[in-house]
C-alpha cells in the first residue's frame, strides 16, 4: 500500500517535462488555429454588419435591400448578448424563486404599502401575464382578429414583461452584475439610435467590439465592485484592484473610441485583426487559469462558462449576423427562401391531393386546406399502423414464447428478418411486389363474389353499407346495451361516496354510487358520440374547426369524469358466471348484435365503381355509390410499417412477459386457468405496465416513419412539404411548419400513451 | 433391431406432439400411438412425391417425358427448388394429417393451430419466395452490375481502371487500413483462432470472387488481376495483424489488452478521417502535390494528386462511410450534448436541450432535405462542401442527438460512490467526467448504443430520396443499365435488402456479445433497447 502510493506521489521529472513540452507545443498550434477561425468569423460577421447598417434613402426609398434600422440591430445583437449574459451568470433561476419580504431601512412611506409593492413586484409570472394583456390591448392591428396575431404579440407583451420583470427583479434582490447588463441594454437602445454612427467604421467597432468587451467582463465578473465605488475609495481603488481598474479602463476606452474612430485610422483599418488579437489572448490568458483548477468550484463553473462562451462568440456572431442577413438577403430567391411569412399559405395551390377524405380543388382551395388534408393522410397512415402492428406484434410477441417450438423459431426468424431490414428498402419492396404480384391493369381486373370484391395493381374495391349514419345508429344501439349490461351487473362497492362533493370534477357525486357510475358511462358515451357528430364536417369538409375543438374539448372532459369516477373504485362489477348467466347474455348480445347490423345494412349495398379509378396517389376512400376502395400506396404503406414495426413490438411484448416473475404463471396454473386465460387474465396486463413506455416510443416512431411515404408515392405531410416548397420556393417557413407538425403529433401520442399508462399503473400490485 | 425402432418411434412423436400437441384420448393409446403417425407420414410422402414430380414437369418442360429424362433435363435450381419446396409441403401435410388423425385439437387445440398454421406459413413462403429465387428470377442483372453497387459509376472507373485518373491506391489504402485494425480487433477477443480463419478466409475468397469471376464484368475493358493481387495481400495482411494481436493478447496482462484495444477503437476514427482526406484532399494539397511533381495546374484532376471528387462517390463504400460518419461524429457529439445536458450551468444546459429536442422532433429526411438545401445557406461563406461531405455531418449530428439521450440515462445511473471516489482521488471535474462516468456511462449503454447505430445504417438507406448514389440508389436503378433487364427490378431490391440485413444482423450480434462479455444480460440493459 504504502509504495503503492509513494508511486503515485513521487512524480518522474523527465516526463513531467516532456509532457508539459507537448502541452505548449498543442497550446501554441491550438492558438494559432484559434486565431485563424476567429479571424474569419469577425470578419464575415463585420461585413454583415456594415451592410446592414447601411442606409441608402434616397427620395425616400430605402435602395439597400438588406438595411436593419440601428433599433432593430440593438435589439438582435444586444438581446443575444444579454441573453448569454444572463444564461452564464446565472441569476435568472432566484429571480423566479419565491419572493423575500424585504424592509428597507430608509423608507419613504411609513406605512407598509411599499414594502408589499416590493414584496409584488419580485413575483415573475405576474409581470409576464400582464405584459402579455399589455401587448395584446395596445397591438394595432386588432380589427383582423386572426389567432396567430393575437398570440404573436401576446407573446411579444410577455417578452417585454419579463424584461421589466428580470430588471427589477435583479435590481431588487441585488443580483447587480445582470441588473448592469440589463441596464446598459436599455441605454443603448434610447441612446445610441439618437448618436447617427457611421455604417463603415463606428457601428462594426460598436457591435463586434461590443461582444468581445461583453465577454471579457464576463469572465472578469467585477462588475459588482463597480458598485462599490464612491468619491471617497476611488483612488484607494485605482490604486489596489487592478481588475476592476482594468474593466472600468476598458469600458471607458471602448466608449471613446466607438466615438472618435474617424481620429484613429490605424484601428478602423485593422479592426479585425485587433480584435481577434485581444480574444486570442484574453483566451489564452483565462485557459491557463481555468485549466489550474485553483479557484472556487463557484467561480471555476462560472469562468468555464465564459469561457466556452468567449471561445464560441465569433461563430454564435457569425449565425446570427447570417440569419438576419438571409431575411433580408439582396438575392430575392434566398430572400424569399427565408423570410419567416406564412402570406402564401392562404392562396391557391397548383396540384392535386387525394380526394378523400375530402375534395380539395386545385387553384382554388388555400394551401393550409391542402396541409391539412396531408395531415390527415398522414394521420391515417399511422393510426392504422399502430392499430395493426400492436396486434401483430402481440401475436408474434406471445408466439416467440410458446412451447411449440415450430411457431416459437418462426417468430423469431420474423422478428431477426424484419428488425434488421432498412425500412425504406422494406417499403420500396412492398410497394414493387404489389405491383408486380396483382394482376395488371383494368382489363385483367379480378373479381370475386360476383361484383362484390375486385382488385388489381390499381387497387382493391370491395362492397359497404350504403348508408354510413345507419351504421352509426347500430354502434350506438351496442353501446346503450352495453352500459344497461354493466349497470344491472355492478354490485356495491367497499367505500362508498367521497368526502367532499366537486362539482366540476365529479359532478354527479350527489346521486351516490349507483347513479354516478351509470352517469359516468353515459356521459364518456354522449362524449364519443357528440365528437363524432361534430367533428365529422372538420375530418372531411375544409372548415368546422371550432365544432371539433369545441367536441374534442367536451370529449376530453367527459374521459376526465370517467376516470376520475373509475379510480375512486366506485365501478365494481360482477360477472355472472354460471350457465345460467353466460346464457342470459349470449342472447342479449345476439339479439343486439343482430338488430344493430340490420339496421346498418337496412340502407342497402354500395357496390364497387370501377369506372373510375380513384385519381390520386394513395387513400383509401367511401364516396356514395363507389364501394370501398383502397389505393395500392396506402396497402404498401401500412404493410411496410406493420411488418416493421410489428417485429420491434414484438420484442417489446416478449421482454415484458420475460420480465415478470415466474410465480405469477405458475399462481394462474394452479388456479387452473387455461393458456389463453392465463395470458389474458394474468399475463398481458402486468406485463402492460412495463410494455407501455416502450411501446409509446415505438408509436412516436411510427408516426415519424410514416414520412417515409414519398418512397411509395403516397402523399402524406412530408410530399406535400417538397411539392410546396417547390412551388413557392418558401423553404424555411414550411420547414419550420414540418417540424412543428411532427413534433405536435408527437406530444399528442405521448399524451394519450401516458395518460394510459398512468391508468394501467395506478393499480398497485 | 426392435431398440433402435423404438428410438426412433419415441422420436418421431416427441417431435410430433411438440408441435401439434398431444392426442386425444379416445381411441389412442400408447401402443397404437405410432401406427397412426407412420400411416399419416407414408400418406404424406406419398402427397410429397407426387408434387415434387410435378413440380419438375411444370418448371422443366411442357411435353410429358418420363421421371428420369425430366430430371436429366432439368437445371440444379429446379431440382432444389422442387426438393425444397415439396419437403416443406411434406412437413405440413404430415402435420395436419396427424393431428386429423389423432384429434391433437380437442385436447390441445392452441398448440395444434399453431403448428398447422406456422408449417404452412413455411410451406407457403418457400414455395412462394423459392419459386422467385430459383426459378423466376434472372439474377445476372445483379452480377453484372456488381461493381457498380459497390462502387458507383464514376468512382468504379476512377477506382479500379488504369486508363482513366489513376486513383486505385487511394481506395486499397483504405482497405489495407481497415483489414489491419477490424482482424486485429478479432484478435483481442478470447475466441478460438479457427473460427475467424475460417469466416475470414470466406470472406477474401468472396470478395476475389466478386472481384474476378464470372465472364461478364461491366465495363468490357475491366482488368481483373489487379484487384485479384491486391485483395490477396489485403487478406495475407488481415492474417498476420490477427496473429500479431491475439499472441500478443496471449502473452499479455489484461490491462495491456485494454490499451490495445483502445489504440485500435483510435486506429478505426483515424481510417475514418483518413479516408475522407485521402479519397478527395483538400484544395490546397493537390496544389502542394502538383507543385512536388511539376504537373501542370489543369491537369491536375487527371493525374495521380487529384483525389475523386466526393460528388462522384457511390455505391456501398457513401452507405458505410456514412453510417461510420454517424457512428465516429455521433459518438462525439453525443458525449457533448449528454454532458451539456447534465450540467447545470445553463449556458450548456438549455442550448442542449434546444438542439437535441429539435433535432429529434423531425424524421432523418426533414433533416437530409434541410443538409441538402438549407445548410449551404448557412455554411457556404466559410466552408463550400459537397453534398456527400454535408451528410457526414447530418448523419453526425442526428445520430449524436439520439446517443445524447442514450447515454444520459447511463450519466443518470452511474453510481454516486464513483463520482465521490473520483473527487476523493483528487481528479479535476473534466478527468472526472472523462475518465469516471464517460467510461461507466457506455458500459451500460453500449447495447442500445450499437442499435442506435444499426438504426443509422438501416437509415443510410434514405440517402436515394435526396438522389445521392447510394447502393439502394443505384440498385434501384440497374434494371435501367441494359435493355436486356428492363424487366428484373425487383432482383436487385431483394440483393439490396439482402446486404443491408447482413450487416444490421452483424452489427446486433456483436452488440449481444459485448452485452454478454461485460456481463449486462442480467441487469436487463438489452431488451429494453
Amino acid at each position: 500500500m504504502v509504495n503503492l502510493i509513494d508511486a503515485v506521489v513521487v512524480p518522474n521529472p523527465t516526463r513531467a517535462f516532456m509532457s508539459k513540452n507537448k502541452s505548449n507545443i498543442y497550446g501554441v498550434i491550438s492558438l494559432v488555429l484559434f486565431w485563424f477561425y476567429t479571424n474569419k468569423f469577425l470578419s464575415e460577421s463585420t461585413r454583415y454588419v456594415t451592410d446592414m447598417s447601411r442606409d441608402l434613402t434616397f427620395t425616400g426609398v430605402q435602395q439597400n435591400i438588406s438595411f436593419y434600422p440601428i433599433q432593430t440591430l440593438i435589439m438582435s445583437i444586444g438581446g443575444f448578448l444579454l441573453l448569454f449574459y444572463l444564461l452564464i451568470q446565472n441569476e435568472i433561476e432566484d429571480a423566479f424563486s419565491k419572493p423575500k419580504k424585504i424592509v428597507l431601512d430608509y423608507s419613504i412611506f411609513d406605512n407598509s404599502v411599499f414594502d408589499n409593492v416590493i414584496y409584488y413586484a419580485q413575483i415573475m409570472p405576474l409581470w409576464i401575464i400582464s405584459g402579455g394583456i399589455m401587448g395584446v390591448s395596445f397591438s394595432s392591428n386588432l380589427d383582423s382578429l386572426v389567432v396567430i396575431s393575437i398570440l404573436s404579440s401576446f407573446v411579444k407583451g410577455s417578452i417585454f414583461g419579463l424584461f421589466l420583470g428580470l430588471f427589477i427583479n435583479f435590481g431588487i434582490r441585488g443580483s447587480k452584475s445582470s441588473f448592469f447588463a440589463m441596464s446598459m441594454f436599455g441605454i443603448i437602445y434610447l441612446v445610441v439610435p439618437s448618436l447617427n454612427l457611421t455604417s463603415s467604421t463606428q457601428i462594426p467597432l460598436f457591435f463586434i467590439g461590443g461582444s468581445v468587451l461583453t465577454s471579457s467582463l464576463l469572465i472578469q465578473n467585477n462588475v459588482s465592485n463597480f458598485y462599490s465605488i464612491r468619491r471617497s475609495n476611488i483612488v484607494d481603488i485605482l490604486k489596489n484592484d487592478y481588475e476592476t481598474t482594468s474593466s472600468i479602463a476598458s469600458i471607458l476606452l471602448f466608449i471613446l473610441l466607438v466615438f472618435q474612430i474617424p481620429f484613429f485610422p490605424i484601428i478602423s483599418d485593422n479592426l479585425i485583426p485587433i480584435l481577434s488579437l485581444i480574444l486570442v489572448i484574453s483566451v489564452a490568458y483565462w485557459y491557463r487559469i481555468v485549466s489550474k483548477e485553483l479557484s472556487q468550484p463557484s467561480i471555476q463553473e462560472h469562468r468555464t462558462a465564459s469561457l466556452t462562451f468567449m471561445v464560441a462568440l465569433p461563430f454564435l456572431l457569425y449565425l446570427l449576423l447570417r440569419f438576419m442577413y438571409l431575411l433580408h438577403h439582396p438575392d430575392t430567391v434566398m430572400r424569399n427562401r427565408w423570410e419567416l411569412v406564412y402570406d402564401f399559405m392562404e392562396e391557391g395551390n397548383t396540384f392535386r391531393v387525394n380526394t378523400w377524405p375530402f375534395e380539395v380543388t386545385p387553384g382554388a382551395d388555400s394551401r393550409w386546406l391542402f396541409y391539412k388534408a396531408a395531415i390527415l393522410n398522414s394521420a391515417r397512415i399511422t393510426l392504422v399502423s399502430i392499430f395493426f402492428c400492436t396486434i401483430l406484434g402481440i401475436i408474434v410477441g406471445v408466439t416467440r414464447l410458446s412451447t411449440n417450438k415450430l411457431a416459437s423459431n418462426l417468430a423469431t426468424v420474423y422478428v431477426e428478418l424484419f428488425r434488421n431490414l432498412p425500412l425504406a428498402v422494406l417499403l420500396f419492396l412492398v410497394a414493387t411486389q404489389i405491383g408486380h404480384q396483382f394482376p395488371m391493369g383494368m382489363k385483367n381486373i379480378q373479381n370475386f363474389g360476383d361484383g362484390r370484391f375486385f382488385f388489381n395493381n390499381q387497387g382493391i374495391w370491395f362492397v359497404t353499407v350504403a348508408d354510413y349514419s345507419r351504421l352509426f345508429i347500430g354502434a350506438i344501439i351496442l353501446g346503450v346495451v352495453r352500459i344497461f349490461l354493466r349497470h344491472t351487473s355492478r354490485v356495491k362497492p367497499r367505500t362508498t361516496g367521497i368526502d367532499k362533493y366537486n362539482l366540476l370534477a365529479r359532478p354527479f357525486s350527489k346521486f351516490g354510487w349507483k347513479i354516478e357510475t351509470l352517469m359516468a358511462d353515459i356521459i364518456i358515451f354522449v362524449g364519443i358520440i357528440t365528437f363524432t357528430i361534430f367533428s365529422y364536417p372538420f375530418f372531411t369538409t375544409g372548415g368546422g374547426g371550432l365544432n371539433c375543438l369545441l367536441s374534442s374539448l367536451f370529449l376530453l372532459y367527459s374521459f376526465s369524469v370517467y376516470t376520475k369516477v373509475d379510480d375512486s373504485g366506485l365501478n365494481v362489477i360482477s360477472v355472472d358466471d354460471t350457465d345460467e348467466g353466460v346464457r342470459k347474455r349470449l342472447t342479449i348480445w345476439a339479439i343486439t348484435i343482430a338488430i344493430a347490423s340490420g339496421i346498418a345494412v337496412s340502407g342497402g349495398f354500395s357496390l364497387p365503381d370501377l369506372y373510375q379509378p380513384s385519381s390520386s396517389t394513395g387513400s383509401w376512400r367511401f364516396l356514395d355509390n363507389t364501394g370501398f376502395e383502397i389505393t395500392p400506396p396506402f396497402l404498401a404503406m401500412v404493410l411496410g410499417l406493420t411488418l416493421f414495426t410489428a417485429s420491434v413490438v414484438a420484442e417489446i411484448v416478449r421482454g415484458s412477459i420475460q420480465s415478470l416473475p415466474r410465480g405469477q404463471v405458475e399462481a394462474a396454473i394452479s388456479l387452473g386457468l387455461n393458456p389463453f386465460q392465463r395470458l389474458r387474465l394474468v399475463i398481458l396486463p402486468q406485463a402492460l405496465r412495463s410494455m407501455i413506455p416502450l411501446l409509446n416510443n415505438q408509436f412516436m416512431n411510427v408516426w415519424k416513419n410514416s414520412s417515409l411515404a414519398i418512397i411509395v408515392a403516397y402523399n402524406d405531410i412530408f410530399y406535400q412539404f417538397l411539392v410546396m416548397s417547390n412551388n413557392v420556393g418558401k423553404v424555411i417557413p414550411l420547414f419550420i411548419l414540418l417540424l412543428v407538425t411532427y413534433q405536435f403529433g408527437s406530444l399528442l401520442i405521448s399524451t394519450i400513451m401516458n395518460w394510459f399508462n398512468a391508468r394501467v399503473t395506478s393499480v398497485k400490485i | 433391431m426392435s431398440s433402435i425402432n423404438n428410438k426412433l418411434f419415441s422420436r418421431i412423436l416427441d417431435f410430433e406432439e411438440s408441435i401439434i400437441g398431444k392426442p386425444h384420448k379416445s381411441y389412442i393409446s400408447n401402443s397404437n400411438n405410432i401406427t397412426f403417425s407412420i400411416l399419416s407420414i407414408s400418406l404424406s410422402l406419398f402427397a410429397s412425391i407426387y408434387l415434387f414430380s410435378d413440380y419438375m414437369f411444370i418448371e422443366s418442360s411442357t411435353q410429358w417425358s418420363s421421371i428420369f429424362e425430366t430430371i436429366l433435363n432439368s437445371t440444379l435450381k429446379i431440382i432444389l427448388f422442387s426438393l425444397l419446396s415439396s419437403i416443406s409441403f411434406f412437413f405440413m401435410s404430415f402435420f395436419i394429417i396427424s393431428s386429423l388423425l389423432k384429434l391433437t385439437f380437442i385436447r390441445t387445440p392452441g398448440t395444434a393451430m399453431m403448428g398447422i398454421f406456422s408449417s404452412w406459413i413455411i410451406y407457403s413462403v418457400i414455395s412462394g419466395l423459392g419459386h422467385f429465387i430459383l426459378v423466376e428470377a434472372d439474377w445476372d442483372v445483379v452480377w453484372q452490375g456488381r461493381l457498380l453497387l459497390l462502387f458507383g459509376q464514376q468512382m468504379f472507373e476512377a477506382v479500379t481502371q488504369s486508363y482513366y485518373p489513376n486513383q486505385s491506391w487511394r481506395l486499397w489504402s483504405v482497405l489495407y487500413l481497415v483489414y489491419i485494425i477490424i482482424p486485429a480487433a478479432y484478435g483481442t477477443t478470447k475466441d478460438r483462432p479457427i473460427k475467424f480463419i475460417i469466416s475470414f478466409g470466406i470472406l477474401s475468397m468472396l470478395s476475389i470472387y466478386i472481384a474476378i469471376g464470372g465472364s461478364h464484368v461491366y465495363p468490357e475493358n475491366y482488368n481483373a488481376m489487379g484487384p485479384f493481387s491486391k485483395i490477396i495481400g489485403a487478406t495475407l495482411v488481415g492474417y498476420i495483424s490477427y496473429y500479431l494481436a491475439y499472441r500478443y493478447s496471449q502473452i499479455s496482462e489484461e490491462y495491456k489488452i485494454n490499451k490495445l484495444r483502445s489504440y485500435l477503437g483510435l486506429g478505426a476514427i483515424f481510417v475514418f478521417f483518413y479516408s475522407i482526406f485521402i479519397m478527395n484532399p483538400p484544395d490546397s494539397i493537390q496544389a502542394l502535390c502538383a507543385d512536388l511533381f511539376n504537373i501542370s495546374s489543369d491537369k491536375i484532376q487527371v493525374s495521380r494528386c487529384g483525389g475523386v471528387e466526393a460528388s462522384q462517390w457511390g455505391g456501398l463504400f457513401v452507405n458505410l462511410l456514412v453510417a461510420t460518419a454517424g457512428c465516429v461524429l455521433g459518438f462525439g457529439v453525443g458525449v457533448i450534448l449528454a454532458f451539456a445536458r447534465q450540467s447545470n450551468l445553463p449556458l450548456f444546459k438549455y442550448p442542449a436541450v434546444t438542439l437535441i429536442e429539435t433535432v429529434r422532433s423531425g424524421p432523418l429526411i426533414c433533416w437530409l432535405y434541410f443538409a441538402v438545401f438549407l445548410l449551404p445557406d448557412i455554411i457556404d461563406p466559410f466552408m463550400e462542401v459537397e453534398d456527400i461531405i454535408r451528410m457526414l455531418m447530418i448523419f453526425g449530428l442526428f445520430g449524436g442527438c439520439y446517443i445524447a439521450e442514450v447515454l444520459r440515462g447511463g450519466l443518470q445511473a452511474v453510481d454516486s460512490g464513483q463520482k465521490e471516489a473520483a473527487i476523493a482521488l483528487g481528479l479535476s471535474p473534466m478527468q472526472t467526467k472523462l475518465q469516471v462516468e464517460l467510461p461507466n456511462a457506455v458500459r451500460t449503454t453500449l447495447p442500445s448504443i450499437v442499435s442506435v447505430f444499426i438504426g443509422l445504417w438501416k437509415d443510410t438507406t434514405l440517402l436515394f430520396i435526396i438522389n445521392i448514389l447510394d447502393f439502394f440508389k443505384l440498385a434501384k436503378d440497374l434494371p435501367n443499365t441494359s435493355p436486356g433487364y428492363l424487366d428484373d427490378f425487383l432482383e436487385p431490391l431483394y440483393v439490396t435488402a439482402l446486404i443491408f440485413w447482413i450487416f444490421a444482423f452483424y452489427l446486433s450480434r456483436i452488440s449481444m456479445r459485448i452485452e454478454k462479455g461485460l456481463g449486462l444480460t442480467n441487469e436487463g440493459g438489452g431488451e429494453a433497447a
